[in-house]
């Protein structure tokens, strides 16, 4: 278990120092980083400060070293539309947002897709198989943009019964919760049913029947048990699927997160923010992924008793 | 093998123990797109009280679908059991629902299978298994009496140390030890019989003695009848009172052990016996049978074993042969062979 | 008896008849409205469109669709700009065709070449090829989208090479593990005893083996490329105004929701059934072609 993890957190310093290269290089791919990292309009001390605070007069290295240095220190510098700002502090501010948000998504599309994706082994091929394949495909071919829209003007505009935008109670979290959620559904389902299928398969279960057990604790505890380990491994991707889901979403659902705060920050030309929330996100999904990992090897005896 | 007074005094009275299992022409199919394959094609035979019935017969014969079928538990979707009864204690078991045989299964019969690398459930203890066994079979409640029970009966299929093992994963005992969890499993709940399929095959041979003893060890304590189901003839030998051989889905010999071994009728039988290696002979080949087992879903007529039976005629492919009782003087050998007409003979190879 | 090795299965039937039975178990429904929505539309643009998708009147803007009592001329009625949104969606095929084929065409062309580069060769190139594919699969596209249009601003050839970027990864890492099984072959081994170069053994042996799986990934790359394109250009880092990209056109019309809400509906109407038939399409092709691909 111990190799396991080290091997791991080997493998997310590298994924997070990559991640910083190329960030740092697509800055610079217009050729000139002031360009970017300043407005037309910024006053002469501010543009000292900047150029001091990168190295732009730099050679490349040095820029790099400067970077590096400033990302680890959590410095990005001011934000370009609210100056005086700092830019990571508007990130950290509205992570929790987009983080509980991500949160619900997660639950709705495991609650979602562990019955479907259960049923659908147990009645393969049936109506119920064929039903399930059928939400779960629907729910990702649906651009999150788009059906976001439809269900604002559904369940907002005419039935009243859930608020068009915005963060506050619970009832604002259930509309983009569903639209990123139910993206997932699909893949989550499909992975439960194929491993629901090798487990019922199996001779464990085989066993269990001939102990006398009923069918229901064979399904629910013997196989799914087993089966449920197979889905953690695809966390990790959905993890990032429902950052890029929180994206779009969070521009529909006027949700205060740090999925807005990009947006708007792309559009603006504010490059420090920009620069600010790529890093936090791409930390953020990588430490997931580990977290996930280790969830995983906890999960399995194999691994955890090596 | 058990002696004759043995059986007496589990039976009493000096008669033969009472029959608790017989099984009369069943018939299990396998349905596939491609074809139909008669896995189990009109078997017959019966099980008494504490005794040893080993089946035996190559695998594709149809012995592991067989002891399947007997708790309904064919392999589904593919198969079904399309006719015969299946007598305990005179109850035919075909006949019970799904939540009937689920009353059965594990606590009246129960079934060790074949490979223990893949019986047990990876993600639950082996205590958990068991404890699941005997609240299943409703044999003990409440937490402190099955968590002495699990121990109690791993100490029965000999594993030391109960206590510490009754955490552990499968995947942290052996083999050996795996196969004596199933076993355990098996006789938690103090069944009237175990059917074991193949249970040391994929033992290594060395702890195969060991296991097969276990599995005497427990009998001669608990009275339980055992069904085995082997290839090997040796074991057959170790092990069984009787004996019934099983070629292409049907029985063709069946009967005591010894009568069977001195007098084997049926051409499969010998030709089975001839290939058990004996260590004090010196062999220049193993022995194995020509030809091929029919293939599966082929439409037979006539003796499955004619193509391939140094002794047959044109009537052995026609005609399916009846059986023939009473062979070498023991009313409960018989044969399924047209050569037995003439009671003198014998499947002797040229 | 031995001879007997007759098949249960009696003589099969003819060849045109087999034909007749896989066209018939064809996914008909997918095909068409693929068929309706994306194909013909994009190439019958100028044809099929009653109106110019740049130009509208603003005397004209925000009328509903024909069927909701709006003027018949506008099938789907009109956006802020009294543009026709009927023939905007038909020219934005062209723009999600486009996107889609470019993308998956570069994306897809060095993904695979690479892929096998890394399965055939192994050692440092396979080694190379892997770590570079987890870090792109690490890193959301989205994410590089956005900070590239901050620094560079929205166009069709950054599209492209975004799509592209993504695809590369995702084909590598399929192809590689399909080069790796097709290298280990036998007529491979063959091949190579009997001097076959390098170049030609991997084209002329393992490429073919692995079309099956090119020809199902591409399905179903698709509708993620329409869907990626369609966000972006929702975001405004896509395709730039005033292009007709269906992604746009919701964006225009999500402000207009309440009182014209035609404008943002059907566009994405549109991208939804095609991405939808375009998936069923891809996951009737995996099955028939080669169901061990793992999907998610």
């Amino acid at each position: 278990m111990l190799r396991y993890l080290i091997k791991r957190l080997g493998q997310t310093v590298f994924t997070l120092f990559a991640v910083t290269v190329i960030v740092f290089g697509l800055g610079r791919l217009t050729g000139d980083p002031a360009t970017v990292l300043m407005p037309v309009e910024a006053r002469q001390e501010d543009r000292a400060r900047i150029m001091e605070l990168w190295g732009l007069d730099q050679p490349l290295h040095v820029q790099y070293w400067r970077y590096i240095s400033n990302v680890v220190r959590g410095e990005f510098g001011d934000s370009l539309q609210w100056p005086g700002r700092d830019a990571l502090e508007l990130v950290l501010l509205r992570i929790g947002n987009t983080l509980e948000l991500g949160l619900a998504a997660l639950l709705f599309a495991v609650a979602l897709a562990v019955p479907i994706g259960v049923l659908s082994a147990v009645y393969k091929n049936t109506a119920i198989d064929h039903a399930g394949k059928f939400i779960a495909l629907l729910g990702q071919s649906l651009p999150h943009f788009w059906i976001g829209i439809v269900f604002i003007w559904i369940f907002a505009v005419n039935l009243r019964w859930l608020p068009t935008s915005g963060r506050g109670t619970w009832q604002h979290l259930v509309m983009p919760a569903v639209v990123i959620g139910w993206f997932q559904v699909a893949a989550l389902m499909r992975l439960i049913r194929s491993a629901m299928l090798e487990s019922l398969d199996s001779e464990y279960i085989k066993l269990a029947r001939l102990k006398g057990v009923r069918e229901r604790v064979v399904i629910w505890k013997h196989a799914l048990r087993n089966a449920a380990i197979v889905p953690l491994t695809y966390f990790g991707i959905m993890i990032a699927y429902l950052v890029v889901g929180s994206i779009t979403t969070e521009v529909v659902f006027s949700w205060p997160g740090v999925g807005l705060l990009v947006v708007n920050a792309v559009t603006a030309r504010d490059f420090p923010v920009v620069q600010a929330v790529t890093i936090v996100f791409a930390f953020v999904i990588v430490l997931a992924n580990l977290i996930v990992d280790i969830l995983y090897g906890v999960f399995d005896p194999r691994i955890r008793f090596e | 093998m058990r002696s004759a007074a043995a059986v007496q005094e589990h039976a009493g009275a000096g008669v033969q123990p009472e029959v608790i299992l017989e099984v009369k022409d069943l018939r299990s199919y396998l349905f596939t797109k491609r074809a139909t394959i008669k896995a189990v094609d009109g078997v017959s035979f019966y099980l008494r009280r504490g005794e040893t019935l080993g089946i035996v017969g190559e695998s594709g014969s149809g012995k592991s679908i067989m002891a399947l079928s007997l708790l309904q538990m064919e392999p589904k979707p593919a198969g079904r059991i399309v006719g015969g009864e299946v007598l305990f204690h005179g109850d035919d078991l075909l006949r019970k629902s799904q939540g009937e045989m689920r009353k059965v299964r594990g606590r009246r019969i129960s079934m060790i299978l074949q490979d223990p690398q893949t019986s047990l459930n990876p993600v639950f203890t082996i205590g958990n298994q068991l404890a699941e066994a005997f609240v299943t079979g409703q044999q003990e409640s409440g937490r402190g009496r099955v968590a002495k029970a699990v121990v109690d009966v791993l100490r029965k299929v000999n594993i030391a140390d109960p206590e510490r093992r009754v955490t552990a994963f499968p995947h942290q005992l052996s083999g050996g030890m795996k196969q004596r969890v199933v076993g355990a499993i098996a006789i938690s709940c103090s069944p009237d019989i175990v059917i074991a399929d193949e249970p040391t095959t994929s033992l290594d041979l060395t702890i195969q003695a060991q296991y097969l003893r276990l599995i005497k060890q427990l009998q001669d304590t608990t009275g339980v009848g055992v069904i085995f189901i082997t290839h090997d003839f040796g074991i057959v030998a170790k092990m069984c009172d009787r004996v019934a051989v099983m070629y292409a889905g049907k029985i063709v010999e069946h009967g005591p052990v010894r009568s069977l071994f001195n007098h084997p009728s049926h051409p499969y039988t010998q030709a089975l016996i001839n290939s058990v290696p004996k260590l004090e002979e010196r062999t220049e080949r193993l022995y194995s049978i020509p030809g091929q087992p029919p293939a599966p879903g082929q439409e037979l007529v006539g003796c499955r074993f004619a193509a391939r039976c140094e002794f047959a005629d044109e009537r052995c492919r026609q005609e399916y042969p009846p059986q023939f009782e009473g062979l070498s003087r023991e009313s409960e050998h018989t044969a399924d062979c047209w050569r037995l007409e003439d009671p003198t003979w014998r499947p002797i190879p040229h | 008896m031995s001879e007997a090795q007759a098949s249960a299965v009696g003589a099969g039937p003819t060849k045109a008849r087999l034909l007749w039975r896989q066209l018939r178990e064809l996914p008909l429904l997918p095909i068409a409205i693929i068929l309706v929505v994306l194909v013909i539309p994009a190439i019958f643009a100028e044809s099929l469109a009653p109106h110019n998708p740049y130009s509208g009147s603003l005397r004209a803007r925000l009328q509903p669709p024909a069927f909701l009592g709006g003027p018949s001329e506008f099938l789907l009625g009109t956006d802020h700009q009294g543009r026709d949104v009927f023939s905007r969606i038909i020219f934005g095929s062209r723009i999600a065709i486009a996107v889609a084929g470019a993308g998956i065409l570069i994306g897809g062309t060095i993904g695979t070449t690479l892929g096998l580069i890394a399965g055939y060769f192994r050692g440092f190139a396979e080694t190379v090829v892997t770590r570079l594919v987890d870090l792109t699969l690490s890193i959301p596209a989205i994410l590089v989208a956005l900070v590239v249009a901050a620094a560079i601003g929205a166009r069709f050839s950054a599209v492209v090479a975004i799509v592209a970027l993504v695809l590369w990864a995702v084909y590598a890492r399929q192809v590689r593990a399909e080069a790796l099984k097709w290298a280990q072959s036998d007529f491979v081994a063959r091949a190579r005893v009997a001097g076959a170069s390098h170049f030609r053994i991997i084209v002329r042996h393992i490429l073919p083996n692995i079309a099956n799986t090119l020809i199902v990934l591409s399905t179903l790359q698709v509708g993620f490329v329409i869907v990626f394109e369609g966000s972006l250009s929702f975001l405004g880092v896509g395709i730039p105004r005033p292009n007709p990209a269906w992604g746009l056109m919701v964006a225009d019309g999500r402000i207009h929701v309440v009182s014209a809400w035609w404008i943002a509906f059907f566009p994405g109407l549109a991208i939804m059934l095609t991405v939808l038939s375009v998936n069923m399409l891809g996951d009737w092709l995996r099955d028939r072609l080669d169901p061990k691909l793992t999907q998610v």
